[in-house]
């Protein structure tokens, strides 16, 4: 039996996929137990989780688009979180007595308090934000990234020559996707179609990445989602962009209501957005604040997703085979929807200035085109074949 | 999203330049009135890295590897980069003769 610890942010994103490999661990006989935010991690965990809670404190909220989100993510989270959560984060090693930390690649302090402790620890990547490095053509922006790091370092008096980069352990990189998109399998001069270089050589795939592919948890039955709405021998399209805030958001889902109507009443969409954001809709659509994502794919009730690009969505959607619809809004977003658009598994549509008549066509495009649902099928296998949590548990195993 | 009004001095721009951005950002044709040289790249155009990538190649095939917005970027920190403006652009397109 080993005891992990898993260090995470205060973002469902990174904790839902987290949760599914702790419960792989937990089924193997080992202890698990989470450290962070606990009015954050207890609701999306429930009351049997053990959380050692590292305090509570508002930071910015993740918003905006292109550089000024980066800077924000950096700035307003990453670097104040890590500086927030030091110090309970060592006394949580001290009590819990970890064999071996899981540590999300936003939260740095993770690394360097096992850095400290002479402990083993994985980085976490539910996204391609570090592991896809969208920002490798732009040196200064990844050296204040670095030079961010270096500071933090520097703040727990840890050695300077011991530095290693806190998102990348050098025993382990744990990432819940595939090569189909991070950019490896993209043949050789595919710069064009994905607006980015693929790394190659010996620096990709790095030898100690483990990428597992989504990890798909079996989630309950959820008894408040109308399923009864549901129109037979309709095509239905889910709707789920995040967390949207804000005119961009409202008017994003706009868009997206006049371009599914553009499709025709044979096209039902499911919303899942913020009652407050969406339009007056048409009476066959149905929306809801949450959907149960995975519940209606593996009940095979969808037959496309207009998405952001999150990694998540994007894994959990290929792996049912689902075919999408990309608009990117932000940090590694626009690099994973390039990626599905490159390996042919859908299209991507710029989030601030698609007219509801591209997004029709583009909506229409992957329900009518069989290619593209072919694709998503054979890149959903090839996720799939990374062998999800069980493959995740099986590498933080061999680290103790 | 604000689009600023460019100063009296700027030249205008390109339409070459302007349809570029526009293929770039694959926005509609009303957008280009966006285009205008005061208008960040990043804050008010809202292009992304992979737009931007695709911009750099189009303006390199267009106008030559002087139109090089890649090795601009590349050298610029982070607080350049979120005030590169249109006009930027324009200032690495060769004179019209030389093109």
């Amino acid at each position: 039996m080993t005891r992990f610890l898993l260090v995470m942010p205060p973002l469902a994103g990174h904790v839902n996929p987290a949760a599914g490999i702790a419960a792989e661990l937990t089924a193997r006989g080992h202890e698990v137990a989470w450290t962070g935010t606990e009015s954050v991690l207890r609701p999306l965990l429930g009351p049997g989780a053990q959380v050692l809670g590292t305090g509570t404190r508002a930071f910015r909220a993740q918003g905006g688009h292109g550089l000024a989100a980066l800077r924000s993510l950096w700035e307003g989270f990453i670097v104040p979180y890590a500086r927030f959560t030091a110090k309970p984060l060592d006394a949580a090693v001290r009590e819990y007595r970890p064999d071996v930390l899981l540590v999300d690649q936003h939260t740095p302090a993770g690394a360097l308090v096992a850095h400290r402790h002479g402990l083993p620890w994985a980085s976490f990547a539910p996204g391609a934000m570090e592991l896809g490095r969208p920002y490798r053509a732009l040196p200064q922006v990844e050296a204040w990234m670095t030079g961010l790091l270096r500071g933090l370092w520097e703040r727990a008096r840890l050695p300077e020559e011991e530095y290693v980069d806190p998102r990348f352990s050098p025993a382990l990189v744990l990432a819940t996707t595939g090569p189909a998109l991070t950019g490896s399998a993209l043949p050789t001069g595919s710069t064009r179609l994905t607006g980015y270089v693929p790394l190659t050589g010996s620096a990709w795939p790095p030898a100690h990445l483990a990428a597992v592919g989504p990890v798909i948890a079996a989630r309950p039955h959820d008894p408040h989602f109308p399923w009864g709405r549901l129109l037979p021998g309709r095509r239905r399209v889910l709707v789920t962009m995040g967390t949207l805030a804000g005119e961009l958001g409202a008017d994003f889902l706009a868009r997206a209501v006049r371009a599914l109507e553009l499709c025709g009443e044979e096209v039902q969409p499911v919303f899942a957005a913020p009652g407050g954001l969406l339009p007056e809709l048409p009476p066959h659509a149905v929306a809801v604040d949450r959907a149960p994502v995975l519940e209606l794919m593996a009940r095979g009730a969808l037959d496309a997703v207009l998405c952001h690009g999150g990694m998540n969505t994007v894994g959990e959607a290929l792996a049912h085979g689902l075919p999408l619809v990309a608009a990117p809004i932000r940090h590694d977003q626009p690099f994973v929807a390039a990626q599905v658009a490159a390996v042919g598994a859908g299209l991507r549509v710029p989030f601030a200035r698609v007219t509801p008549e591209r997004l029709a066509q583009a909506l229409r495009a992957v329900l009518e085109t069989t290619g593209y649902r072919d694709t998503a099928v054979q890149v959903g296998r090839e996720l799939l074949a990374g062998g999800g949590a069980a493959a995740a548990a099986e590498r933080l195993e061999a680290l103790a | 999203m604000s689009n600023p009004e460019p100063p009296a001095s700027a030249p205008p721009l390109d339409p070459e330049l302007v349809a570029l951005v526009v293929e770039a950002a694959g926005a509609p044709p009303g957008w280009a009135r966006r285009v205008t040289p005061g208008a960040r790249l990043d804050g008010d155009l809202l292009l992304d890295e992979a737009e931007l990538a695709t911009l750099a190649e189009l303006l390199r095939e267009r106008f030559g590897p002087a139109a090089d917005l890649a090795g601009l970027r590349a050298g610029l920190d982070l607080a350049a980069l979120e005030a590169l403006t249109v006009a930027d652009l324009q200032r690495l397109l060769p004179e019209e003769g030389a093109r």
